[in-house]
Formats: C-alpha cells, structure tokens, sequence
C-alpha cells in the first residue's frame, strides 16, 4: 500500500501538482491575511467615537469570570473586534462602493439618489399608535375651543424630492398619508404646506445628507403657516442669511455610509429690534440666541438650532404682541422657531419625546392663545409619546 | 458565533490555528474540544452543564449498550437505545417545539397554557442529530461504543459541524477521532474551501439578501407577477448560497484541522427529479433520515403501502426537523406527496419525457416548496403564490419589479452561474492549468477575502439563516 502511494506520488499529473500549489499559497495567503490585521490591531491606538457612523465605538471589555459565564464577555470582544477593526470606515465605503458596482440603488434605509442626494426611506406607520395620536390631539382641541390651533406635518424628501429618487424606486405615497391624517383631526386646523413646498422643488429644501429639511424650506413653510396663526407679517420680512457650516454630514451618511458630499447649514436672522432669551428647563439655562455654535464643532450641525431637542425650552421676547405660542414638535421644528419669535411674546416649546409634565398647566400659567403641532411625516407614524402627553393634562382636571 | 463573524475569523480562528499548531499530537483532542466548548459558550453560556450531562448520559448509554450485548442480552440493548433515544428526542422536543405545542393545544381546547420562551442551545438539532446517529450505529454494529470520553464528547460538539451541521455519522468520523492526517495540503485545501464558502455567503447571499428582503416587505397590493417571482428565486439562490456556503466553510474548517467530511450540498438546482434534488440537497440530513428513519422503517423493501407510509413518516419528521410551524410541515409533506408520486404513479411517463422539460419542472416545483418555506403563513403563502401566477397582481411587471431587478440583476447572473457545475469545472481549468495561473489565482482569492471582509463589517445585523432551526 505504501509503495503504490509513492509511486502514484511520483508521476503526479500537472494539474495535481498545481493543486498542491495552490494548497501551499492558500494556507500562506489566510493565515497572512488573519495575522497581519490581529498584528494591525494591537498596533493601531482604539478610538472612543465614529464620526462617519455618530456612535461610540465599543472599547476592550474587561475580563472577570462572571462576565465570561454569563456570556457578555466574548459579546462585548465581538463588538470591540468589530468596531475596533483597522480601517473600519474604508471597509464599509469599499463594501458600498462594490454594491453600487453591482447596482444597488439603497444602502442602510437610504436611497442613493442622484445629485448626490441621500434620501431616507420612511418606514411603515404605526397605525394604532397614530390614530391615538389624532384622537388625543382633536380631544385637546375641543378641551381647549378658545385657542388657535394650528396642526403642520411636513412631508419627507421622498415626496419632495421624488425627482432625485433612484428610476422607479418604490416610495410611500405621502400625499395620501397627509390626507389620512387630515381626515381624523377635528378641533384645529390641518394645514398642509406640501404644495408650497413642491412649488420650489427645485431649491435647496432638504439636506443631502441628513433627513431634516433647511432653514430655506423651513422658510417656505413658514409662509403658509403664518396666515393660518393670524400673525400680521411686515410688508417685507428682511432676514440676514448666515452661512455657519458648509461641512455638514448628516445622519444619512453614516446610515448608508455614503459620504459623496457635504451639506451648507444657513441660519435666518429676522431683521428687528425684538429681543429674546431662551430658557431651556432640562439645564435650567438663560441664553440670548437660539443658535448654538459650540454644536459646529460637533458631528451633527443641525444641533446649531436649540443644541439639539429638549424637553421644555421657552423663548421669551420683547414684541408685546398679547399672544404665547404652545408648540409640540419633533426636530423638523427647530429651525422653524427663528421665523415665529417675532411675532409671539412668549413661545413653549415641548417635545413630547422627553416630556413628563403637566401640559394643562402650562396652558394656564403662560397663558397660552395659540397652539402649534409641528412634526415631519415619518417621525409622526412612528412617534409613540404625543398622546401620552396630551392626554396625561385632561385626566388630571 | 457564526464563522462570517470578525470576531470568528480574527479572534477564535487565528487563536485556535495557533494553539493547534505548536499543541503536540496527543493534545490536539483536547484543544479542539475545549475550543468547541467556548464556541458553544459564545452564544449560549447557560446550557454548557446541561450539554455535559447530555454527552455524559450517551457516552454511559453506550457503554451499557456495549456490555448488554457482549452478555448476549439484545432485548436489554434494545431497552438501552430506545431509552436513550427517547430522552434525547424529548430534549430536542422541549427546546424545540414547546411553545408550538403549547400554542396548538390552546388553538385546539380553547386554554391558554403560556411558556417562558426559552433560549434554544446552539446547534441543538444539530448535535441531537449526531448522538442518535451514535446511539443507533453502536447498536447495529456499525461502530463500537466510544470508550475514550474525550473522543466521543469531540464527536458531539467539534465546533465546524456544531451549529449547522453538516450532520456526520458517528461511524464516519470515529477513525478520524483517533489519527488523522494533518499536513500544509490538507490545511490549503480547508483553506480553498473555506473562502469559498465565505464568499458564497457573505458576498452572494448577504447582496441576493437585500432583494429579497425588500420585495417581501412590500405591501402585498403592490405586488406585480414579476416582484413574485424575482422574490421567490432570489430566495432561492439565497438559501443554496447561505446554506451551501456555511457547509463550505465548516467542511473547510474541519479539514484545517485534519477530518475529511462528505460534500452536503451537490448543485441541486440542475436535478432532473425531486429525488434528485434531495440526493443533491443538504445531503448529511437525507442521508441521516435514510439510515436512521427510513431504512429502519423497513425501507423500499416492504410493501408498496408500507413504502407510501415510510415516506410519509420520513417527510413530515424533514419538515418539522425545520422548524416547529406548520407551514415547515406542510413543505415536508408536499416533498412528500412529490417523492410518492414520483416514485409510484409517474414513473414510466417521466422517463419518457425529454431531459429539458424534467429540468424544469424539478425547478418548479422546488421553487414552489420555498414559498412554503420562507413565508411566514401557510395563508401568506397561498397568497404569494397567486401572485407568481398573476391572481391579485398588480400587472405583469411593475416599476416596483424593475426597480429591484436593476438593483440585482448583476448578482442574479453571477449567482445562477455560480449555482451550475459548469462555473467549477470552468474555474478548475483556469485556476490549475499552469503554475503561473495557480500564483495569480492568489490575486482572486485576496480580492474575494478583502471583499468579504468589507461585507463582513456591515452585515453585523445579518445573520446566517439555519440558526433557527
């Protein structure tokens, strides 16, 4: 048996002796390739932040023999390896890169849509969740008939922007959704601004990066909102236009881990002689802007406006208009606030996300007259807080 | 741990290859158990003393089943196996199928019994699989009974094959557990298989894996002729590569570490029968049922009727082995009813049909099965498939369909090139004919490891598709 083995050896046809070859190179290109990024790892320092992905990234876990029993230690050295792996951001573009080679038209939730525009793919509302939502604000409408109620939610770039999306990819059809909404609100005005906005669609009025809309579309809107809140607007409305970032990346980018281009931030400063401060009831802080510039240092620019959301913020001016603003929002309103201060002695402004308190109080205490609801579409099919707080005000009384 | 994990390929492999390489020979069990122990305990710490006294109970069920026949006691040998199966299919039974139990009991009667859903130990019907394969070998003579602990514990639990198989039988792998060979060839070709199997899942089935996601999420209003069928054959090309691949890759494994286990998968989409495809299709579970369930049962040797039954058992146990949904019985049986009528009512008319046309309607009805398989209702199922075939539709063909066919189309040509023979037999020309092609074919396998790395870092979220069952 063992000398036919030899033999056999011996008269090995190429094509067997090339196997063997590449056997051997095999066996070298693996545990080379394996070794060389365990050897990169342990050289390369561990970062404490992402900026492409927003996140902190997972750091070495510590090791005790609890948390080897119960399972969390090899998780977290998962975690830690991934996160940790050298070159991590070029590994995630070269993998975009080959799927767009392939022809793929979304990355992460995102389409990738042309003129470099990232464009977020709403999800399915929850409808239960929704219909709560409506239900509970016509309750607070008619809980409340001698205010002004005014209800906006602002369609996404999907809608807006459908030019930019990707030959016939598949889209929620907004329109109808908005509709939907309209139909369950009783008590206070549905005011939709898509027609205004889709009148300049061919304007900077999303982000190419991040899901938010502009100060610009924000603007738009603010033109349909105003007559719907009774505010009597100056001939002409003068802003001062800055400028304050033009290396914004937004959330888009790090969810498709796309980052083709960088989007400019612009503030809108009315020109007028109304002062104001702002109040902000989580830190418990009085400052004379709503525009925060420590938050361009930071990843996300859009946190220019208010630093980003928070439960209570109050801005309090000098127009001595007789009339205070309630606003329920999601971020989509925070760059609507530079627009409605003039007009407004005192604005509250609550996102119901973060929000725990009495709402009943404070339509008395800062004697409310009007009310605004400000949501984008897709965060309002999925927000799941609203009703809550709306409602936790009348139970009360 | 899944082996497309970065923390398998750069943490648990490297560390294993290493140890095993400097450990001498004796050593080596012990190092491959202990690394298969952490393997299991990487997903499902909890279960390692219940996975103990499982492997101790068999061990002893063996040894016992060994000396009641060395006394000349078959009854009590018998008693021995049929205990001891019982306790294992009722272990499998718990973890497996309580709460769909529980659930059809309350849909029957009207009560409401309700369970703590528990945690399924990994690999459970994998390794459940192997021990009876043991338990019923040493019965039959096939193989001793283990006396080595170390060897037979190994046996149960050697990390490639614990968490999907493919499903070895105790007497192919006993001489293995004792010497095997183990040189730099026998390593490279692991290492050839392994990429590959890589590459098949993370670069086709992950990318066949968007399509198909998206298209099944649709509302079911926006669903044209071609949506339907661009979902069920990516589905389809999805599972072979996930599946195949995973094999691949633990085939591959096993032989970096000296142990030559069967193919589990053999081009299965270009049978010309459905008995066909099931010699063709994760081979190591026909072949356990085969050797295990239906050959015991008394095999085609019996009566036409008693054949008809065998299958019937056969094929409902592969569908619930699956999973525990009757939408998984239901594909058992429709496999089933397909081997019946093959086998029994069709068979002098198919063989009179040209090659072409069998090729087909294999296909067909194979695509049909995953339908079954990938819905999550038998009534949504229903629906789907009027759907391929136009009721309900919207239209022929859609934007919908275009858009995704766009977004695939490339992947779908490599993919059903890749799932043909023809593309191996091509490659092995090309990749062996000189010296000078095997050194550039490094390049190739560099290019698809850089990319399976790349898709590896994003699809932290995707994982492979058999863990559930």
């Amino acid at each position: 048996m063992k000398q036919r083995q030899t033999s056999h050896t011996r008269r090995r046809s190429p094509f067997q002796r090339n196997r063997r070859l590449q056997a051997v190179l095999l066996r070298y290109l693996l545990v080379g390739s394996v070794s060389f990024f365990v050897l990169l790892g342990f050289l390369i320092k561990d970062k404490e932040f992402s900026q492409t992905e927003n996140r902190k990234l997972a750091q070495k876990p510590a090791f005790s023999l609890s948390a080897l029993a119960d399972g969390s230690y090899l998780k977290n050295l998962g975690s830690y390896v991934a996160d940790q792996f050298p070159g991590r951001d070029m590994w995630i573009s070269l993998n975009l890169r080959m799927n767009k080679a392939l022809g793929q038209k979304e990355a992460g939730g995102v389409y990738l849509g042309s003129d470099d525009y990232l464009i977020q793919i709403p999800s399915d509302p929850n409808d239960e969740q929704v219909s709560r939502n409506m239900s509970a604000i016509s309750t607070f409408a008619q809980t409340h008939p001698d205010l002004n109620m005014v209800m906006t939610v602002v369609p996404n770039a999907i809608t807006v922007h459908a030019d930019k999306l990707p030959k016939h990819a598949p889209a929620r059809d907004q329109l109808a959704d908005l509709e939907h909404l309209k139909s369950q609100l009783t008590g206070a005005s549905f005011l939709d601004v898509t027609d205004i906005l889709m009148a300049h669609k061919d304007e900077y009025l999303y982000y190419r990066t991040d899901h938010h809309w502009t100060s610009l579309a924000a603007h738009y809107a603010f033109q349909a909102i105003a007559p719907a809140l009774n505010l009597s607007l100056p001939e002409t409305e003068e802003y001062t236009i800055y400028p304050v970032s033009d290396t914004f990346e937004g959330t888009l980018s790090s969810k498709s881990g796309s980052h083709s281009t960088l989007d400019t931030v612009e503030v809108y400063v009315p020109q007028t002689d109304i002062d104001y401060f702002v109040t902000y009831a989580d830190t418990g802080e009085t400052i004379s802007s709503m525009y925060d510039q420590d938050a361009l240092k930071e990843k996300d620019h859009y946190t220019v406006f208010f630093g980003g959301n928070h439960s209570r913020v109050d801005i309090t001016t000098t127009a001595d208009t007789e009339r205070n603003l309630l606003v329920f929002k999601d971020s989509y309103a925070n760059c609507m606030m530079q627009f409605l201060y003039p007009y407004f002695d005192h604005i509250t402004i609550i996102d119901p996300r973060y929000y725990y308190d009495n709402v009943e109080l404070i339509v008395k205490t800062e004697g409310i007259t009007d009310v605004l609801f400000l949501y984008n579409l897709d965060t309002f099919h999925g927000d799941t807080s609203l009703a809550d707080v709306l409602l936790s005000g009348t139970e009360q009384k | 741990m899944a082996f497309n994990d970065l923390s398998f390929l750069f943490i648990f492999f490297p560390a294993i290859v290493l140890l095993h390489a400097i450990m001498p020979r004796p050593g080596k069990n012990i190092l491959l158990l202990l690394a298969s122990l952490v393997f299991f305990s990487w997903g499902t710490p909890e279960y390692l003393f219940l996975l103990a006294l499982i492997i101790l109970f068999n061990y002893f069920s063996g040894l016992q089943m060994a000396a009641q026949k060395k006394a000349d006691n078959p009854m009590g040998a018998k008693r021995t196996l049929i205990t001891s199966v019982v306790v294992n299919v009722l272990l499998l039974g718990f973890f497996k199928y309580w709460g769909f139990l529980l659930e059809n009991i309350n849909a029957v009667f009207g009560a409401s019994f309700s369970s703590r859903p528990l945690p399924m130990p990994i690999g459970v019907s994998f390794f459940t699989f192997s021990i009876l394969s043991y338990l019923y070998d040493v019965y039959r003579d096939r193989a001793p009974a283990a006396r080595n602990l170390l060897q037979f514990s190994l046996y149960v639990t050697f990390f490639p094959k614990l968490v999907s198989g493919p499903i070895v039988q105790y007497a192919v792998m006993e001489e293995q557990l004792k010497s095997r060979t183990l040189n730099r060839i026998t390593f490279g070709t692991g290492a050839r298989l392994f990429l590959i199997g890589l590459s098949k899942k993370v670069l086709l089935a992950n990318t066949l894996g968007t399509t198909f996601y998206g298209v099944t999420a649709l509302p079911s209003g926006d669903i044209s002729v071609m949506t339907a069928w661009l979902g069920t054959i990516t589905y389809a090309l999805m599972l072979y590569f996930d599946f195949s691949g995973y094999s691949d890759m633990a085939i591959g494994l096993a032989q970096m570490f000296g142990f030559q286990f069967e193919k589990n998968f053999d081009y299965p989409y270009v049978s010309s029968s459905i008995a066909e495809f099931w010699r063709r299709w994760h081979i190591s579970l026909g072949s356990w049922f085969r050797d295990y369930v239906y050959i015991p049962l008394g095999g085609s040797r019996v009566s036409t009727w008693k054949i008809i039954r065998n299958l019937l058992v056969v094929w409902s146990l592969t569908g619930i082995w699956h999973g525990a949904n009757w939408n998984f019985i239901f594909w058992g049986l429709y496999y089933g009813g397909l081997l019946i009528l093959e086998k029994f009512v069709l068979k002098n008319v198919l063989e009179k049909i040209p090659g072409f046309v069998r090729h087909i309607t294999t296909l067909l009805l194979v695509l049909i099965g995953w339908v079954f398989f990938f819905s999550p209702s038998l009534g949504s199922a229903f629906l789907w498939l009027s759907r391929m075939f136009g009721m309900g539709a919207n239209g022929f063909v859609d934007g919908t369909a275009r858009y995704y066919l766009s977004g695939c189309f490339l992947v779908l040509v490599i993919s059903v090139i890749g799932a043909l023979p023809v593309c191996a037999k091509l490659g092995n020309g090309l990749l062996y004919g000189s010296r000078r092609s095997v050194y550039l074919s490094m390049v190739w396998y560099a290019v698809l490891l850089m990319l399976c790395i790349a898709g590896m870092m994003v699809s932290t979220y995707s994982s492979f598709l058999y863990f559930q069952f």
